[in-house]
């Protein structure tokens, strides 16, 4: 949704805003900034919140790890609705993803799946996370672990593991899944170097 | 002592303001400048040091009973005001007229004034700080008498939030800054500073000067009510890395600018931008200090400083690798002022955080109506313990990291069990801790290293590069030579007569 100037100052907007929000979950999209002036308008006008909204807006922007979006929308969210349910449990959630705990995680996400039943695509988006991580950190991982790591075991993991083997380049040896990327090359490699450029070097020399 | 005696207005009150009438009516910049920041704060300190000025309507007869200057003198009477005396409920209402009375004639009628652009934007930061200072006094409501709580209750648009945000906007969009920003980077502004030739006729600067300056207002309003996003975006297009804007006029303009947009970057977690941000800020302070010495502005300057070092200081201890783009003095007066909380916080001790956090932080508040069922109720720092809890829940995140970073330093290859004996921890809990570390630090620079696993006895082993920091001695000796050339070339130089040192400028 496009907003210029005052629309963003606008209460009357207030529906049309949710309306976006709605929008994004349908077409699996995100639109932080608009998310964040809704959110806004109900830091303003906390009785004017409607809750359903603001638990969608806080699910979807969990969904964006890597990313601060969900920090950022929490920052506008009053410290009240943040100690109840279900925020309260939205927030677990972020903090056990952002440390990496994901066996906690999916702990807690069984007992509120509820809160994502509408939006599609939410397990998919922090397997997403917790895969990016992965890649970061590790050039092979056991089989074992990254199932637990993704919660996900038995035929559901063979069919991720086969599909990265197709699209990304994975290989699995045993137990072991090769996870093909380019850290083993990187590793060691120091960056920044002590060459000297013509264009520093002049000045130096009076030139 | 000469005192002010309610009723008399001094001789030299008489005289200044006709004075200030007629260079306001001669457009004269600098004389205007030099009445609004030094003799006002003169005559303030002589005759009210605990009254306030005159009455608008006391001094109106001595000015041909002028509606603006009426106005700008009534803008500055509440300024001083609220500096020296605690505003009552009616006096904030005044004051919030008189701005709505002031920005209505700017924005929508052909002024023919021209300000200096320093008074222009204290405006903005005066109108943006009385918001603030309302807010608290809302939502301190136990300090409230029945009297007060009714005409609170009365207020409506007074200092809202909406209303507020409202204004800067439309300055604007009014001003039509944007566009003109998007342009040529507002070369064209700097070069005129905004002011109209008055060969060209009679023009104004006021409104485009105040749409300009009100991003950066409307940076500060975001920042404080914890849209951190909001204000970066508020911003746009305006550059804080072109060294030539009209901004980098405006010594106060120039400091908030960069305190709010490096606490808005290290809010958002991008510590290397807000590092770069202070650096700015703290090199330019550092450079224009000296020639304010006996503005008004001076403490304000001083304070903002500290806190910026504050809040580099924080930003360094999260992300160490930044400290590579800090300018030489920056870096060794962040090493005087802080050496031992950063020592304090690469040990992860919370309390040092929360110290310099809450010292540093802006004042946040709360934007909704108080509960006025409940007068006893004290809602005024809720704002700052959510903002302040939220940035500590962050540092716990990352509180083991520091020690696994010094014990990945010793080994170039370790297996997780032995790391994981020497951390204290299990090896499930370990590699969560690998993990953790790479997602913190994958925006700053990655740290080094990888996990992998021995296909015949499936032992997982951590990989670490040559982490050593290769010193940048290159730029560190290029500098010094080429500082050493200027110090002699202006030795040798013959000797000239003594150049006016030209300041930071208003």
């Amino acid at each position: 949704m496009e907003l210029k100037g005052k629309d963003r100052y606008n209460p009357e907007l207030i529906p049309r805003l949710e309306e976006s929000v709605d929008k994004q979950i349908s077409d699996n999209t995100f639109d932080l900034s608009t998310n964040l002036v809704l959110l806004r308008m109900y830091q303003f006008f906390p009785d004017q919140t409607n809750s359903t909204v603001l638990v969608k807006i806080l699910v979807k922007a969990l969904m964006q790890l890597p990313g601060t979006d969900f920090t950022q929308c929490a920052y506008l969210v009053p410290q009240r609705f943040q100690l109840e349910e279900p925020i309260a449990n939205l927030l677990t959630l972020a903090q056990y993803a952002e440390c990496m705990q994901f066996k906690e995680f999916w702990e807690v996400a069984s007992k509120c799946k509820y809160l994502w039943e509408s939006i599609p695509g939410f397990e998919e988006s922090i397997r997403n996370f917790a895969l990016h991580a992965i890649n970061l950190t590790f050039s092979q991982i056991r089989k074992q672990k990254l199932g637990e790591i993704l919660s996900l075991t038995g035929k559901d993991l063979d069919a991720l593991v086969k599909e990265r083997v197709a699209n990304s380049g994975w290989q699995v040896v045993g137990e072991v899944v090769h996870l093909g990327n380019a850290l083993k090359s990187q590793i060691g490699k120091s960056s920044g170097s002590n060459v000297l450029e013509v264009s520093q070097f002049g000045p130096l020399m009076g030139l | 002592m000469e005192r002010f005696r309610g009723g008399e207005v001094p001789d030299l009150v008489k005289q200044f303001v006709v004075y200030f009438y007629r260079h306001i009516r001669e457009r004269n910049i600098y004389e205007i400048y030099s009445m609004f920041d030094s003799s006002f704060h003169k005559l303030s300190e002589r005759y009210f040091k605990t009254t306030p000025w005159p009455a608008a309507e006391a001094i109106a007869e001595y000015v041909d009973n002028d509606h603006v200057f009426c106005l700008l003198y009534k803008e500055m009477y509440f300024r001083h005001l609220y500096a020296k005396l605690t505003p009552s409920l009616d006096q904030r209402i005044q004051s919030w007229e008189t701005y709505c009375s002031l920005f209505g004639i700017i924005l929508n009628r052909n002024v023919n004034m021209q300000l200096p652009n320093g008074w222009l934007w204290q405006m903005i930061d005066e109108f943006i700080y009385q918001f603030q200072s309302f807010c608290q006094y809302r939502a301190k409501l136990y300090q409230r008498t029945p009297e007060e709580i009714e005409g609170l209750k009365q207020c409506g648009e007074v200092w809202s939030p909406l209303a507020v945000l409202n204004y800067l906007q439309t300055f604007v969009d009014k001003s039509d800054i944007v566009a003109e920003l998007k342009r040529d980077g507002g070369k064209a502004l700097a070069e005129t500073e905004g002011y109209v030739d008055a060969r060209n006729g009679r023009g104004s600067n006021c409104l485009k000067v105040l749409g300009y300056f009100a991003r950066v207002g409307l940076l500060r309003v975001h920042c404080i009510l914890g849209d951190y996003c909001g204000g970066l975006q508020a911003m746009e297009p305006l550059d804080l890395h072109n060294k030539t804007g009209l901004y980098t006029k405006v010594t106060l303009c120039h400091i908030s600018a960069s305190y709010y947009t490096g606490f808005c970057y290290l809010m958002m977690r991008r510590y290397l931008d807000a590092i770069k941000v202070f650096n700015q800020g703290l090199v330019f302070i550092a450079r224009i200090k000296q020639y304010h010495s006996r503005s008004s502005g001076y403490d304000q300057i001083l304070q903002k400083m500290e806190q910026m070092y504050a809040l580099l200081a924080l930003a360094v201890a999260l992300c160490p690798a930044g400290t590579k783009s800090l300018e030489e003095n920056v870096q060794t007066n962040l090493r005087e002022k802080h050496a031992e909380k950063l020592s304090k916080m690469t040990r992860s001790e919370l309390p040092v955080f929360d110290e310099l956090f809450t010292y540093a932080c802006p004042k946040f508040i709360t934007p909704s109506l108080p509960d006025y069922s409940n007068p006893s109720a004290n809602i005024s720092s809720e704002a700052y313990k959510l903002q302040l809890k939220m940035f500590l829940t962050e540092i716990q995140q990352q509180n083991q990291l520091p020690v696994l970073k010094q014990y990945l330093k010793l080994y170039t290859s370790i297996s997780v069990s032995k790391l994981a004996d020497l951390m204290g921890s299990g090896t499930e809990q370990l590699l969560t801790l690998l993990m953790c570390l790479k997602h913190k630090t994958s925006s700053s620079g990655a740290t080094d290293f990888m996990v992998d696993v021995d296909g015949e006895t499936g032992e997982e082993t951590v990989q670490i590069g040559d982490v050593k920091i290769q010193r940048n001695y290159l730029d560190y000796y290029s500098n010094h030579i080429s500082k050493l050339k200027s110090i002699c070339s202006e030795l040798n130089a013959p000797a000239r007569q003594q150049q006016s040192a030209k300041s930071g400028g208003w």
